[in-house]
């Protein structure tokens, strides 16, 4: 298959070049009269500018050709100065689309294909829905299954596990107090206007009647409901969470659309997290760990679901999705010799706080209250923190306030980490530190586990090599005869 | 047959001498084992593994039972999992004993010159500064703050020379298996990392001048985490390190090559 940029994308360029710049535009057309030597340079720079960028523009659509091979993608620059660059296709982690207001006109999306690696990123920016659907089929079926592909994708048709209803949303703006959002936008409008300025707010007062303010008060509360309920709307209108056999979807936005979606054994891990208002609520968002970098999104990545999804959904969902990443009750929690520690450990922060209290004694209060706050934050911590091992799963519970249970598989991790200070070691406990691959990597801290259980760990760590698979090409025998053969001219002397 | 949930199973600690298992295992009481033996076994049967395995597990826990040589300080309930993970263990195929190996010796040398080089360099700067606040009538407070860092940088030299450097030696330790680098390192906090060889991305060796005299270098592990540096060890052990490292890690997981 190969991709190239239809000419269309001309026309889009034009526009969105002219929607990013609106503001130096609007300065330039305002001073178009004037005939200061400074503003005709400002005028004449930035129009060679706008060209300039336009012209590159131009050059990038009209000579970049992808070619969606067997091996991987190889992408073809330039014209003058050629470039081509091949990146494998296992490398691929997730596939994400964005789709603003102005690309939806014009009915395409832009698609970025996500690698460990920042520099192997690839994105097309003007790629139409069916293109966009068989690209992602290519990123993201599996290598070894190339022959049943046809059967497979009609094998597993997609399956719809969870949409957001317009009760959800609604739910979601009152439990989110989008409302609120009014009054960071009034304030805004009252200071850049001004509006005490012109008008003398006592005399208004006085000439409105009560009838007339209960009417107003009314007004204003439904403008605040209304744009809270517009703002969640906007983000988790039609949020989507679907699946078949081998694949993840999420799908959200409104006027803008974003998409995410990941092969199922290329998650590396699945995080359950909630803070204090979510577990009064009953909620729990989920995040799926990428070895991919997750594009930034408005209000909340795209690999974390509904952050509204009930607990016991949010646990069937994953049971459904990725059955192995199920969560279970722990086995090893914080060792209880800790308990000591949670007092005894110096509260440097709350000091250095209470330490400023001599030039303005308002810290001292302050310091106070972060002293309080500081061990109410370690007694939490001591009380959560918990692990389970199994064979080839690990599972992690850490944090104060916002507690986050880590799943993953032995095999996805990277690296296993003891550490003991002085005060750990007098009392024969240490921190355990597990990285995920993830971009950038994930480390999770389990504080004050008894020093005991480090052979066990390692050695469940070490078992890790039953997990694996080598991939036999990096073999060192096989290495050796393919990366150098030996020509036959070459005459070998054995002594 | 029918045996009463213990509350506690106590077990101390797991680990293999050259293939011998030596298990540390204490229950409560000999009813607790043979329930937690039932566990295992109704574990095997869903495993399709031997019972030959089992036997031998049979045999370590009950003779250490025995014996009564543990002290057992831990309590914790003893899940099917971990009793798999034992049996795990007694199969012997898992674990090979990492052999701990430390630094050069020239280590303690070549920090020691590192630092007198540093101390005399900031020693000057001191002076300078200190003639300096008397030249151009800076505030008169800071003489006591370069007369006190004169003192700190002159009882640093000794303090290096007999203290910090022979710890510093003393505490580093890494070790290397088939599958594993181990890297053992602090003095105020101690480190252990267990770093796969099949997620070591790059090896470096480097040299600088004070290490070229002295012939040793460091070599620069990178992982995608960041990395381990082992310091300090002879040239001929570093370049055989470097080149058994880069073997081994030449090895690629098939889920990410």
């Amino acid at each position: 298959m190969t991709f190239r940029y239809s000419k269309l994308k001309l026309f889009y360029d034009m526009l969105d070049l002219i929607k990013n710049n609106l503001f130096i535009l609007f300065i330039l057309f305002l001073n178009a009269g004037s005939n200061s030597m400074f503003m005709n340079i400002v005028q004449w720079g930035a129009i060679a500018v706008f060209g300039f960028s336009f012209l590159f523009r131009i050059y990038e659509t009209l000579f970049t050709k992808v070619v969606f091979a067997e091996d991987g993608i190889h992408i073809h620059k330039g014209l003058f100065s050629k470039s081509e660059q091949f990146i494998p296709r296992e490398k691929f982690e997730n596939v994400q689309t964005q789709a603003n207001v102005l690309q939806r006109l014009f009915g395409v999306q832009s698609i970025t294909m996500e690698t460990g690696e920042a520099t192997s990123d690839v994105t097309l920016k003007f790629v139409s829905k069916a293109d966009c659907i068989k690209i992602e089929d290519y990123v993201l079926r599996n290598g070894n299954q190339e022959k049943q592909v046809g059967e497979a994708i009609h094998g597993s048709e997609r399956q719809v596990l969870f949409t957001t209803t317009i009760r959800d949303i609604l739910k979601a703006s009152l439990l989110s107090f989008s409302f609120l959002a009014i009054i960071p936008i009034g304030l805004n409008i009252w200071s850049d206007v001004h509006p005490e300025k012109y008008i003398n707010v006592d005399t208004v007062m006085s000439h409105l009647s009560g009838w007339l303010l209960i009417l107003l008060v009314l007004l204003a509360v439904f403008a605040a409901v209304g744009i809270g309920v517009f703002k969640t709307f906007n983000s988790y209108y039609q949020y989507t969470i679907s699946m078949d056999n081998e694949r993840i979807y999420v799908q959200k936005g409104w006027l803008s659309k974003q998409s995410f979606s990941i092969r199922k054994d290329k998650v590396q891990a699945v995080i359950y997290k909630q803070n204090g208002y979510q577990k009064l609520l009953g909620v729990t968002t989920i995040k799926l760990i990428s070895a991919g970098e997750i594009l930034p999104s408005e209000d909340q990545n795209l690999n974390e679901f509904f952050p509204y999804l009930p607990t016991e959904k949010a646990h069937e969902l994953i049971a459904i999705m990725l059955p192995e990443f199920q969560l279970r009750s722990m086995t090893h929690y914080a060792s209880p010799k800790a308990k000591k520690l949670i007092w005894l450990r110096p509260p440097i922060f709350a000091s250095l706080v209470a330490a400023i209290g001599f030039w303005k004694p308002l810290f001292f209060i302050l310091g106070a209250i972060v002293l309080v706050f500081t061990y109410i934050n370690r007694i939490r911590e001591y009380r959560h923190t918990a692990f389970r091992l199994e064979d080839t799963h690990v599972q992690l519970r850490s944090g104060a306030f916002t507690v986050e249970t880590l799943v993953t598989k032995r095999a996805k991790l990277l690296e296993l980490q003891f550490e003991r200070s002085l005060l750990q070691r007098m009392f024969g406990v240490m921190s355990v530190k597990l990285t995920n691959r993830a971009h950038p990597v994930h480390v999770t801290t389990l504080l004050d586990i008894d020093s005991s259980l480090q052979p066990l760990i390692t050695s469940w760590f070490e078992a890790r090599t039953k997990d694996v698979e080598i991939d036999p090409h990096s073999q060192y025998s096989s290495l050796k005869q393919e990366a150098c053969p030996i020509p036959s001219y070459v005459e070998v002397n054995s002594k | 047959m029918k045996f009463p949930k213990p509350k506690k199973v106590i077990y101390h600690s797991i680990f293999l001498q050259k293939n011998r298992p030596i298990v540390e295992v204490c229950f409560s009481s000999h009813t607790h084992i043979l329930w937690a033996m039932r566990r295992a076994k109704m574990y095997l049967i869903a495993q399709n593994i031997s019972f030959k395995d089992l036997s031998l597990f049979e045999i370590a826990v009950l003779q250490k039972f025995q014996s009564q040589l543990i002290q057992t300080k831990l309590f914790l309930s003893l899940t099917v999992s971990e009793i798999a993970w034992i049996i795990f263990q007694l199969k012997g195929e898992n674990r090979m004993e990492v052999q701990y190996q430390q630094i050069s010796p020239k280590a303690m040398k070549v920090r020691n010159l590192n630092e007198l080089i540093t101390s005399l360099i900031s020693l000057v700067v001191i002076t300078g500064l200190y003639f300096c606040t008397d030249y151009f009538n800076w505030w008169n407070w800071l003489r006591y703050v370069w007369i006190a860092l004169f003192i700190i940088t002159i009882i640093g030299i000794p303090w290096t020379y007999f203290v910090s450097s022979p710890i510093y030696y003393k505490t580093f330790r890494y070790g290397l298996t088939d599958d594993f680098l181990y890297i053992k390192s602090g003095v105020w906090t101690k480190v252990e990392v267990v770093v796969p060889m099949t997620k070591i991305q790059s090896i470096e060796l480097i040299q600088g001048i004070i290490m070229r005299k002295y012939g040793v270098r460091s070599i620069e592990i990178k992982t995608m985490q960041g990395g381990v540096t082992i310091p300090h060890i002879e040239e001929e052990v570093a370049i055989k390190l470097r080149d058994d490292i880069s073997k081994l890690a030449r090895l690629k997981e098939l889920d990410e090559r």
